[in-house]
Formats: C-alpha cells, structure tokens, sequence
C-alpha cells in the first residue's frame, strides 16, 4: 500500500572535504614522523659510535721511542747508592725492565734508606700479574724501606699495565710510602700514599715492550706469549 | 675496524642512553661490578679474592675490584696486582669504562 519513501541523496558540497581526507593527512605525519626518528636514530648512532672509537679506557701517555730490549739484558747492579729515591727506582727500571718484558713476569723491590744513600734490595720475581712485596724487617733500624718499585711485564690489552691498579695503590697506602711503576711503554711513574701521581722524567729512555706503539700511545699487538697463546700464562 | 663493531658499538650506545641510569649506593656500584666482572671474566676462580668497592669523589667513578687473598683465606695485602679484575664504573649514567685485569 504504502511505498517505502526513498529520499534522494544530498549532492556533494563542494566545502566539504572528501572523506579520506583525514586518513591520508594521517598517513602524511605518520610518515613524516617515522623519517624524523629514522634521521634522529642514524645521528645518534653515528654519535654513539664515534664516541666509542675515540674514547677508550687505556689511552697511555705515548713514550718517546726506545732501545731494544736486548741491550738491557744485563746483570744487576746490586747495593749501588743513588743520591734520591728516584734515581734508585729508576736504577731498578734500567735493571729489570727488560727482563720483566722479556720473561713476561713482573719484579719487585723495596728502595731502601741508609744514611743519605738510597739502593733497592729484597728483589722479588713475581708472575704474570703480581709480585709479593713486605716492608716487614726494613721498617727500623739500618735500612729502612722508603718505597716500593715494580715494573708490569710486557703489553696486554686484558691488564692495566700503564696505571697503578687499585691493588697498588693500596700497597702503598697500607704501608705508607709511595710506589714506583716502570710500565710496559718504560714510563717510569710513582704514586703516593695519599693516592696522587707523577711521572718521572728518565734519560735515557727505560726499555720498553715492543709491542706498545709509542705513537699512538695504545698497544699495537699483544703478544700470544702475554695473551695466553703459546707459552703464555693466565691467572686461574 | 669493521663493520661488526661498527654495529655492536652503534648499538650498545643507543640501548646505554635509552636504558642509563645514576648509580647512587655502594650495592648497586657492587652488583653491575660484579656481574661486569663475571661475564668477561669468567675464568677466574674468585673464591680465591675478595671484592672491595671505593668511590672516588674526584673522577665520580666507582671502582670495584678484586684483592687477592693470602693462605689464611684474608686479603693479602702485600701483593702487588694479583690478576683479579679492576671495574670502573660511572656514577651518573653506570656506564663500565674500565674492566680489565690488575697486575
């Protein structure tokens, strides 16, 4: 009877705006924005990465360039009187530096005091990364122990070798007198009880491992003798 | 340096800003040092150290590291090194600048 009343549809206006307008802005920004965290991304990337090649934890005061090691090879020269403590650790630098390089072990010593003459005395060969060394015995009398003096060995990329560990600078707390490094690159450096440090200035230059590059001041190659690789040691 | 490294370097900073975060207490500067100790470390027998942790106020760093003990089972003081790890640690991001072995 009666028919369904079917009105007809509105024409379009022409300022109304299509209806997948809104959808396609959208897709725009979101777009756009995905581009904008892609770049932030890369930037922060690359910063990341330059900051990481150019900061690195070991970075050691480059050494001026050094004999070999094989004329340094030679016997101790035991008790001979230095006029400061200094030259008496760096006597000990010139005698076993080498040989702690070249038999990747370190060496220890105490600088001892005798009237107005320091020597070092009491050597002791220790292993790849450590070296007993007690005052006990020189803290009166004749010969007092008025340092101590080790050197590192050789290069390794796993050891501090150019700082003073944390164990050494506890040595020197614990027993109240500085202690002198020689390191693998022959700096010859020594840190004080109360934990600050300087280098010391040797001519001519103690030997160093060839295995440091004195340019750049980073290690170069770490040998499969220090590495662990043949005939090479690790603590277990 | 390759490409390798170029990505693990990329990557780890990108994580270690989204993720950083300040080191305040002795516990937390003891639980990163220790567990960044272990992971690269883990040949050593740390039964044989012991683990100290200092704070250096100049540097604002954390230092964890490991004394080597004597046969009386305390920390032998006299030894110098002693292979156990050295960590540093900084307190305002706990970012691990330094984890190596001591001699």
């Amino acid at each position: 009877m009666f028919e369904p009343i079917q009105s007809p549809p509105p024409p379009p206006s022409p300022s109304q705006p299509p209806q997948n307008f809104f959808s396609a802005k959208s897709t725009a920004l979101l777009v756009f924005a995905a581009f904008l965290l892609l770049l932030l991304f890369c930037v922060m990337y690359c910063c990341g990465y330059y900051y990481c090649t150019r900061n690195t934890a070991h970075v050691a005061v480059p050494a001026p360039p050094g004999p070999d090691l094989q004329n340094f090879n030679r016997l101790p020269e035991h008790r001979i009187s230095k006029s400061s403590i200094d030259l008496a650790a760096e006597a000990f630098g010139r005698d076993y530096a080498g040989r702690s390089i070249n038999e990747i072990r370190e060496y220890a010593a105490l600088i001892l005091k005798n009237g107005g003459e320091y020597y070092y005395d009491h050597v002791i060969a220790g292993d790849v990364s450590r070296a007993a060394l007690s005052t006990m015995g020189y803290r009166s009398g004749g010969h007092i122990a008025v340092a101590g003096v080790h050197t590192h060995g050789c290069s390794d990329v796993d050891y501090i070798g150019e700082e003073f560990s944390l164990a050494d600078k506890r040595w020197s707390q614990d027993n109240n007198i500085p202690l002198y490094l020689i390191t693998p690159s022959g700096i010859l450096k020594v840190v004080d009880p109360d934990g600050t440090e300087r280098a010391i200035a040797v001519e001519p230059p103690l030997p160093r491992d060839p295995g440091y590059d004195g340019a750049s001041g980073r290690i170069r190659k770490t040998l499969d003798r220090c590495s662990g690789g043949p005939g090479g040691r690790r603590p277990q | 340096m390759n490409i390798l490294s170029f990505l693990v370097s990329g990557c780890l900073s990108i994580f270690g800003c989204c993720f950083s975060s300040p080191v305040d207490t002795q516990e937390d500067a003891l639980r990163i040092g220790e567990y960044a100790a272990r992971s690269k470390w883990s040949q050593i027998n740390y039964d044989k150290y012991s683990v100290y942790v200092d704070f250096n106020s100049n540097t604002n760093v954390w230092c964890v590291y490991y004394l080597l003990k004597g046969s009386d089972g305390f920390t032998d003081f006299n030894v110098l090194g002693g292979g156990g790890p050295e960590v540093h640690i900084r307190m305002f991001d706990g970012k691990v600048i330094v984890n190596a072995l001591q001699k």
